[in-house]
């Protein structure tokens, strides 16, 4: 249920992870109606390796990303993990102030990580052996997991 | 993703077909930023069929909002499905891009 490759961070290979995470869903017979925080969260996390990542590594950053699929108890757990080779950056630790009522008081950045936090369950970051390395994770809702999925 | 463009009387209508994440919000932002410059009172965007919209789409929507609170004229949204209108209101884009269930509700506002 878990699947991985490596692909450089380029913002040009956005289409082909989405295509990536497309097949993938569609193999585990896993909810369209839910796949959409998953595709969000997935071209938020790589356009910030493919455009501040690349920035502070003066280069293409190398990307290993992963797809998985858990059951757990009766529902099951979809998790998206990117590690990448840019220097450290825990995007956790951004200050996000959407606070802003007018449009001259929105602040452009932020919105990405603030979208992540929220509509993800668990977000777990560590720089390990020299990569960054951030999982998020978010349970299905059971009523739309097909039974393949979950065993009996 | 393409995008309709058209006039409703002293209101331009847009509306973005498909997805708008990364690789679309450039060229969506120059529409959206065209209709602006061209709307007598206002812009609206119509959401009916836009399925996906990300962060790097709502910066499109943000920059031209922007723009029209300069110039004076209304920019909100309308008939956004459920996905896209969970991100307007997570990232509180909803109380900086009115949002209206109609193209009429939102001319008549």
């Amino acid at each position: 249920m878990t699947e991985s490759f490596e692909l450089l961070a380029e913002t040009n290979r956005l289409g082909f992870l989405q295509e990536k995470l497309q097949s993938w869903w569609c193999e585990q017979e896993l909810p369209e109606a839910q796949k959409f925080p998953f595709e969000l969260v997935l071209e938020e996390l790589f356009v910030n390796v493919a455009t501040h990542g690349n920035q502070q590594l003066g280069g293409i950053c190398t990307l290993t990303i992963s797809f998985g699929c858990e059951r757990i108890d009766s529902n099951c757990r979809v998790s998206l993990a990117l590690e990448d080779n840019a220097p450290p950056f825990n995007p956790l630790d951004a200050e996000i102030d959407l606070s802003g009522d007018r449009p001259a008081e929105k602040p452009i950045g932020g919105l990405g990580i603030h979208l992540t936090k929220t509509l993800m369950d668990n977000i777990d970051y560590a720089f390990l052996n020299g990569c960054n390395q951030i999982t998020v994770s978010k349970v299905l809702w059971r009523e739309e997991i097909p039974q393949a999925v979950l065993g009996d | 993703m393409e995008i309709i463009t058209r006039t409703e009387g002293r209101f331009i209508i847009v509306e973005p077909c498909g997805r708008l994440g990364f690789d679309e919000a450039s060229a969506t932002q120059l529409d959206f930023e065209q209709a602006v410059e061209r709307a007598e009172a206002g812009v609206v965007v119509d959401c009916a069929s836009l399925s996906y919209v990300s962060p790097a789409g709502l910066r499109a929507f943000l920059v031209a909002a922007k723009a029209a609170e300069t110039k004076g004229v209304s920019f909100s949204a309308c008939s956004l499905g459920s996905d896209v209108a969970s991100v307007f209101t997570i990232s509180g884009f909803d109380r900086i891009v009115p949002i209206f269930d109609s193209i009429s509700e939102a001319t008549a506002a």
